[in-house]
């Protein structure tokens, strides 16, 4: 699975925490952790588990493998918020 | 009758069978906000708004085309009056003033202003009126605020519900409710205060000071055309700090927020 970031009116991050206003109009604050994955995404697509990779860098690694499929889910999140794009190809 | 709303002039022409009960009932409900044309109206811009009061159906039929708003009924009119100057005045001041949902009151003796910002229901119009005996009152619906922080009064009168279960409200005078009215002077924001209404919240208003990336999606919902504002977030965040950041009140009744918008006035740490 792939993701790149979609266009946004303004981010604002104040101690490790954004505030994200989307281009429907929304503004949403998003966690610690979803600010991290927010921070290294771009235009470009990059495959999801480079995404777990930094995170687990950030906030170690949950165990069990679960770093990708939470990882994924925390990008799905933030694809219904419309902050980013998923490409499950 | 010629008025001002947020520093926008306007000239509300009253026609129709009922024009002369309209004008009266304009003219004693917006009197704060009225001004006199002076030879610098010339040059300055004037929203021209034509309001027809008229009972008969098959003549307001007939003028309704060339009209901004038209009514059989005077109360009918007044009640839309309002939120018309309202969205003609923000749209105007959109690219220059940030403008709030908010009750705004400031101190009478130093001109420092608070703006509580809210949604609809949480009690402005009961606000302006229970604070504003003492404190002056700038606005129960739209604060504008300039980048040098000046608060722009909006002198509008305040929308009452006459009886339980009546959707039309009466517009009346701030003056005839006793309400303490603005000097030719600036009255400059010194605290931002996001209203939590909790019906069961007892005692004085609680007031919590809250980080600014908290603040921004209540305080982006609460204020007029954002996108027309550069970076919107960034900007908000900006004016949020220099006003000592934003402070969320709770409370259930309006007289509750009465000590804690006291303390904000009077520069006490919360």
């Amino acid at each position: 699975m792939r993701v790149r970031r979609l266009e946004v009116v303004d981010e604002y991050v104040e101690d490790g925490r954004a505030a994200i206003y989307t281009t429907p109009g929304m503004v949403v604050l998003l966690s610690e952790l979803a600010t991290s994955a927010w921070s290294v995404l771009g235009e470009d697509w990059v495959p999801t588990t480079e995404i777990a990779t930094h995170l687990v860098a950030e906030f170690g690694d949950p165990g069990d493998g679960a770093a990708d499929r939470l990882t994924e889910e925390a990008l799905q999140s933030l694809a219904t918020m419309s902050l980013v794009e998923l490409d499950e190809g | 009758m010629r008025l001002e709303a947020l520093e926008v002039r306007f000239e509300v022409l009253c026609t129709g069978s009922g024009a002369a009960e309209l004008a009266s009932a304009v003219a004693a409900a917006w009197d704060w906000a009225a001004f006199e044309p002076s030879s610098d109206d010339r040059n300055g811009t004037l929203q021209r708004l034509t309001v027809v009061l008229e009972e008969d159906p098959d003549e307001l039929a007939r003028s309704a085309g060339s009209s901004d708003l038209f009514a059989r009924d005077l109360p009918t009119l007044m009640d839309r009056l309002s939120p018309m100057v309202t969205r003609v005045a923000v749209t105007e001041r959109r690219r220059d003033l940030v403008m709030f949902h908010a009750c705004a009151v400031a101190d009478p003796e130093t001109g420092d202003a608070v703006v509580l910002y809210g949604p609809s229901g949480t009690g402005k119009t009961t606000m302006a009126r229970t604070l504003c005996t003492d404190l002056v009152y700038l606005s129960d619906e739209t604060a504008g605020v300039t980048p040098d922080l000046r608060v722009v009064p909006y002198l509008k009168p305040l929308s009452i519900i006459l009886t339980g279960g009546d959707d039309l409200k009466e517009q009346v005078s701030p003056g005839r409710l006793g309400l303490v009215r603005p000097l030719d002077r600036p009255y400059r924001l010194i605290g931002l205060v996001q209203l939590a209404r909790d019906p069961g919240h007892h005692g004085d208003a609680t007031l919590e000071s809250l980080a600014t990336v908290d603040a921004l999606p209540e305080l982006v919902a609460q204020t007029s055309y954002t996108r027309e504002l550069d970076r919107p977030l960034h900007h908000l965040a900006d004016l949020a700090h220099r006003v000592g950041g934003v402070q969320r009140a709770t409370y259930a009744e309006a007289e509750q927020l009465r000590p804690v918008v006291r303390a904000i006035l009077d520069g006490a740490p919360t």
